[in-house]
């Protein structure tokens, strides 16, 4: 039985949430914008300034690629993943999501510096070459673009699963 | 189910009531909060980190005890951040923990509180540290720091020729992104004559920087980064700052910092202009430049230059004869040129930005 039906307004579950938004993430981002348009009478010097950096056009041109990998990324992986989790039945399906969203727990920037700890020069994954003696030299796969990539797909991943799954969920 | 039209039966808010009800509320709940000058309070913002500790023992805890005030800590220092807080009206923090050149272009800016030194006493400090809009307490230097398993102490470089050295030096290397800490070891590694160092010939800079750059793998933005870089053993070589150095030494890295050729550098405090506890804020610098044992905590820490001639008498000889600032070290190292940098930075980091993009 849902909330209409018993004569509840469901709009109203939406208050304290719409409330939050908009004071802690409306209100701050609009008044930065009207400082960024707004000083003694309106003004796009600000933009123009920033557009006719062409260093800072350059680093929004990186911002958009490494997106747009990312993004990619993500979808090769987190596409199979959300297929096996919404066709999956029972008890695994319920293990696959509590795996997925384990790393929820643990703080963003632990994450990141296990990353570190496993990429770094003489990190894990390089020791363990080296040891082996598969490599005569570590690979850098830290500060580059590779380790880059690593640290966001790993952290962006369960937010490509999640809705996925959800969607195949419907059919 | 037919679904609910909300309003058009008589009951129940309307879209339109809605949004203006949660507008109502968010603009309520958005009036600027009650002034925080009301509490008897400084808040301190410095660099952060390890650093930061020591300042808080050397004179934030004895400032605190002594006078009652309640020291805020806020960190790191952000430039940028500061002036648009001046500009903005919103100044948040009220003493600024800052490199020296910073006194020049917050003065040129009209960032800065005069500093008022009808309560502050300049007794014992060194003359060249007082500054209308700012007062230096420490000294140190950006030099070079190896590790010893790569070199072992003194066979490492000595000069930042040496530094640029790939092929009698080989190992990865990390220097400081900030122009105003880099440009110097740059300028000396291409032979610049110390008596020419300032005014900066740039180009030269930026090609003796061509020079090294393939062999660096990263330009690092903070103290706790450069530390980080050399103790996890990714870089074998990194250009750091004394103050920073000197810490990860203590703490049992083995690592050999070296003082030729450091670049000088000074850390200030200085008073945002439109402060919320500016005369608390000139009560902390008072005490803080006439608190010669916590200078002395800090020189011990860092090997930091004090500004306060009575802190020599606390050290033990040891320590005193290590410090950036005694005659024979400061002979050792680059001329400063903060009068330049005052002018200058801001422009430097936006070529070593586009520099960096190529």
């Amino acid at each position: 039985m849902d909330v209409e039906q018993r004569g509840g307004k469901p709009i109203l579950l939406l208050l304290p949430a719409a409330l939050l938004f908009l004071i802690l993430y409306v209100y701050p981002l609009g008044s930065l914008l009207s400082t960024s348009i707004y000083e003694d009478g309106f003004t796009t010097r600000y933009y123009a300034e920033f557009f006719g950096e062409p260093a800072y056009l350059k680093v929004l041109g990186r911002t958009v690629q490494v997106a747009l990998s990312v993004t990619a990324l993500t979808l090769l992986l987190g596409y199979p993943l959300g297929f096996v989790l919404a066709t999956v039945r029972g008890k695994i399906a319920g293990a696959l999501i509590a795996v997925i969203l384990f790393p929820f727990w643990i703080s963003v920037l632990v994450r990141t510096y296990a990353w570190m700890v496993l990429l770094g020069w003489r990190g894990v994954i390089n020791t363990l070459l080296l040891g082996l003696g598969l490599r005569g030299e570590p690979f850098p796969l830290l500060y580059n673009q590779f380790g880059v990539h690593v640290g966001l797909v790993y952290v962006l991943l369960p937010f490509m699963v999640l809705p996925i799954y959800s969607t195949m969920q419907a059919f | 189910m037919a679904p609910a039209k909300h309003g058009a039966d008589g009951s129940g808010i309307s879209r339109r009531q809605f949004l203006v009800g949660t507008a109502a509320a968010a603009t309520a709940l958005a009036l600027p909060r009650p002034a925080l000058a009301q509490e008897n309070a400084v808040v301190y913002c410095g660099w952060g980190g390890s650093s930061q500790d020591i300042l808080r023992d050397a004179f934030m805890v004895p400032f605190g005890k002594k006078t009652g005030i309640r020291v805020l800590e806020a960190s790191p220092t952000d430039y940028a951040k500061a002036k648009a807080m001046v500009e903005a009206k919103r100044v948040e923090w009220d003493v600024l923990q800052c490199d020296w050149d910073f006194i020049y272009r917050g003065r040129a800016e009209n960032l800065l509180e005069p500093l008022d030194y009808k309560v502050i006493s300049t007794k014992d400090v060194f003359p060249e540290a007082v500054h209308e809009h700012g007062i230096g307490y420490a000294l140190g230097a950006t030099v070079m720091t190896y590790r010893t398993d790569a070199y072992p102490p003194g066979k490492g470089p000595r000069t930042w020729a040496e530094f640029w050295d790939v092929k009698r030096f080989p190992g990865r290397r990390a220097l400081p992104k900030d122009p105003y800490f880099l440009f110097p070891l740059a300028a000396a590694a291409d032979g610049v004559p110390r008596e020419k160092m300032y005014p900066m010939d740039v180009d030269r800079v930026f090609r003796s920087l061509e020079r090294i750059r393939p062999h660096v793998f990263k330009w690092w933005e903070t103290g706790g980064q450069s530390q980080q870089l050399i103790t996890d053993k990714e870089a074998d070589l990194v250009a750091g700052w004394t103050s920073r150095m000197f810490v990860v030494q203590k703490q049992g890295a083995p690592i050999h910092v070296e003082l030729n050729e450091g670049a000088p550098w000074g850390d200030a405090w200085v008073v945002l202009r439109g402060a919320p506890h500016r005369e608390n804020a000139m009560k902390f610098i008072a005490f803080a430049i006439q608190h010669e044992e916590g200078m002395a905590i800090n020189s011990r820490a860092k090997l930091s230059g004090f500004t306060n001639a009575r802190t020599g008498r606390l050290l033990e000889p040891a320590v005193a004869h290590a410090l950036v600032s005694t005659p024979e070290n400061r002979a050792k190292l680059l001329p400063g040129g903060d009068q330049w940098w005052g002018t200058s930075r801001a422009e430097m980091i936006k070529r070593m930005t586009a520099w960096l993009l190529k």
